[in-house]
């Protein structure tokens, strides 16, 4: 077993996690936390490309970047879920669900 | 003069930090307003020294050579957001008067501007994915601008969670196509991507439309948008339906081009999602009770037309291309004039009367004659009607579909028979807006709109009726940027 497949197997396992707790999670910081997993994943592969290809500087640049980009999302994320929890009291869900039609 | 093609970035760059000290230290808000403007118009005097494009800057970035690239796209895309962003900041100076913290604001909208030049700009995949997020970052925070009501909240929430996955997935289609090429560049690397794995390259596909087709709004994928539109200010609502969409339906287009000579056809996909957009757009506009939720669906029916009409062109390059190109990107472009001028008018009579319910908007035209007028133009263009802007990119966009014959002719015939079923919901509006006998309450104690409001709402219908009369005016933007895809995608 190559080591590449390894990477490969971790990159699916990453996704695989992240996309299950962004289906089955209800609290809307669970659901940030897969959001990074998926960021993770993503990184790990482009480390894996740069790695194959022997292109490491875009590699090494972008996943400086994802993570500097990462790092802004979820602070805007977790801004706008304190001001939710702030006007309901719960962090979970169902209380997005007043604007409909 | 001879610029750099990095100039109007930089600059709207450094604006928006100003503003914000500005907005900081000197809190009147009329004068952050305008002092926000000025960047945006010495962007735009930048952008006009850079047409028709030409000059390439290259810069590194942590050992990584990145481009940006003034071609005829880019000044397109740039003159398009520029334009409509100084228009909504005239309006803006009136409509948020009231608003804590405007400094926040308009220094958030200066960077959401140019991240939307910068999808344009951008030479390499990398850069395109750095300035797709900085115009997708501010918007969010601008969504929920006014975090003391509930809804801005929830909708910002819903909008941020759906766009930041959506992004991800579009960076792993990235991921994939840099695992086969080991190179971004967006002029070269599709002669390296001709030999990627075909499996592969769907994949890479599949993942690039799903995640712009968040930001675009493609139908599954729309969820956000009618909340995000309903509860953000109205200028927002205007820049959000005229530049961030059209800016990410150019960055799929973007990054699918390269896909082509892999033997993936994904203009098929394109073409089916447009269409389904179309009608459930329409169609759930059809049910609306309030205004502004009935603009942000015809904006996803208005957004399905730009995306079929991108999937005839990437599907039928050689024979429907150039057509298909020239309507989707007048389509944009008219779109952001009209659906752009229709929001401003939702939001003037949402400022007179203090509700975006359209059964209380009845005979608001009569007591605000001017807004009233306005709308009627734009909800007429909106729907296609002949001589104003939205005929003539629609007429584009067909007889790109008659151009490629077959199938096009089916979707062409389906975007008409749309264009009629939106006649639906926008004769009822104008016909309560405009021509309702009775007038109701609210209507009855409406407050006069100031010239601030006026002034954008009458260049935007002085544009709508000037680019449907006298199209050349507009394809003098237009055609470079065609002339750009159809070397950029048909060259591979």
């Amino acid at each position: 077993m190559n080591l590449w497949q390894l990477y490969i197997a971790a990159i699916v396992i990453l996704l695989g996690i992240g996309i299950y707790c962004l289906i089955s999670r209800r609290n809307l910081i669970q659901l940030i936390i897969g959001v990074e997993v998926i960021a993770k994943a993503v990184s790990l592969s482009f480390i894996l490309a740069g790695n194959l290809q022997g292109n490491e500087q875009i590699a090494q640049a972008i996943v400086v970047t994802i993570i500097l980009i990462e790092a802004v999302s979820t602070a805007v994320a977790l801004s706008l879920i304190v001001a939710a929890y702030r006007h309901t009291g719960s962090l979970d869900i169902n209380i997005l669900k007043r604007l409909r039609g | 003069m001879n610029i750099s093609p990095a100039a109007p970035i930089i600059t709207l760059f450094v604006g928006a930090l100003l503003t914000y000290l500005f907005g900081r230290t000197y809190p009147k808000p009329k004068f952050t307003g305008l002092f926000s403007l000025l960047f945006l118009v010495i962007a735009l005097v930048e952008l006009l020294n850079l047409y028709p494009g030409g000059g390439r800057v290259t810069y590194s970035l942590w050992g990584a050579q990145t481009f940006l690239e003034a071609n005829g796209l880019a000044i397109f895309l740039g003159v398009v957001a520029v334009g409509l962003g100084i228009l909504v900041l005239i309006y803006d100076v009136s409509h948020m008067k009231d608003s804590p913290g405007l400094g926040r604001y308009y220094a958030l909208i200066l960077l959401m501007i140019a991240g939307a030049i910068g999808i344009g700009f951008a030479g390499d995949l990398f850069n395109l994915f750095v300035f797709f997020e900085v115009m997708a970052i501010p918007s969010y925070a601008l969504v929920a601008f006014r975090k003391e009501k509930w809804e801005p909240v929830e909708a910002a929430v819903k909008y941020t969670i759906m766009s930041i996955s959506g992004s991800l997935l579009a960076l792993g289609g990235i991921s994939i196509i840099f695992m086969y090429t080991g190179n971004l560049d967006l002029n070269t690397l599709a002669q390296s991507a001709a030999n990627m794995d075909p499996g592969m390259a769907i994949a890479a596909a599949g993942l690039i439309i799903a995640g712009f087709g968040v930001k675009v709004a493609i139908v599954p994928l729309h969820m956000w948008l009618p909340d995000a539109y309903q509860a953000a200010p109205s200028g927002i609502s205007a820049l959000l339906s005229g530049i961030t969409s059209g800016a990410g339906a150019i960055a799929m287009l973007k990054a699918l081009a390269i896909l082509l000579p892999t033997g993936t056809h994904p203009g098929v996909v394109l073409i089916i999602f447009g269409i389904i957009s179309m009608f459930v757009g329409n169609f759930m506009a059809l049910v609306q009770k309030d205004l502004k939720r009935m603009l942000a669906y015809s904006s996803i029916a208005h957004m399905g037309y730009v995306v079929m009409a991108i999937g005839l062109a990437l599907n039928y390059l050689p024979i429907a291309g150039e057509y298909a190109f020239r309507g989707a990107s007048f389509h944009i472009l008219n779109h952001a004039v009209m659906k752009g001028g229709a929001f401003l008018c939702a939001g003037a009579i949402l400022q007179s009367i203090g509700t975006s319910d359209l059964h209380e908007m009845r005979g608001i035209g009569r007591k605000n004659v001017l807004v009233g007028v306005a709308f009627a133009f734009f909800a007429l263009a909106l729907a296609g009607v002949p001589p104003l802007n939205g005929f003539i990119s629609k007429f584009f966009i067909c007889k790109g579909g008659v151009d490629a014959g077959g199938w096009g002719i089916v979707a062409m015939s389906l975007l008409i028979l749309n264009s009629a079923i939106s006649l639906g919901y926008y004769l009822p509006a104008l016909n309560t807006i405009l021509f309702s006998r009775d007038i109701s309450e609210r209507a009855e104690k409406a407050r006069p709109v100031s010239a601030w409001i006026c002034v954008p709402i009458v260049v935007m219908v002085i544009l709508t009726v000037l680019l449907g009369v006298y199209p050349e005016f507009g394809l003098k933007i237009v055609n470079p940027a065609v002339q750009y895809l159809m070397g950029f995608a048909g060259g591979l």
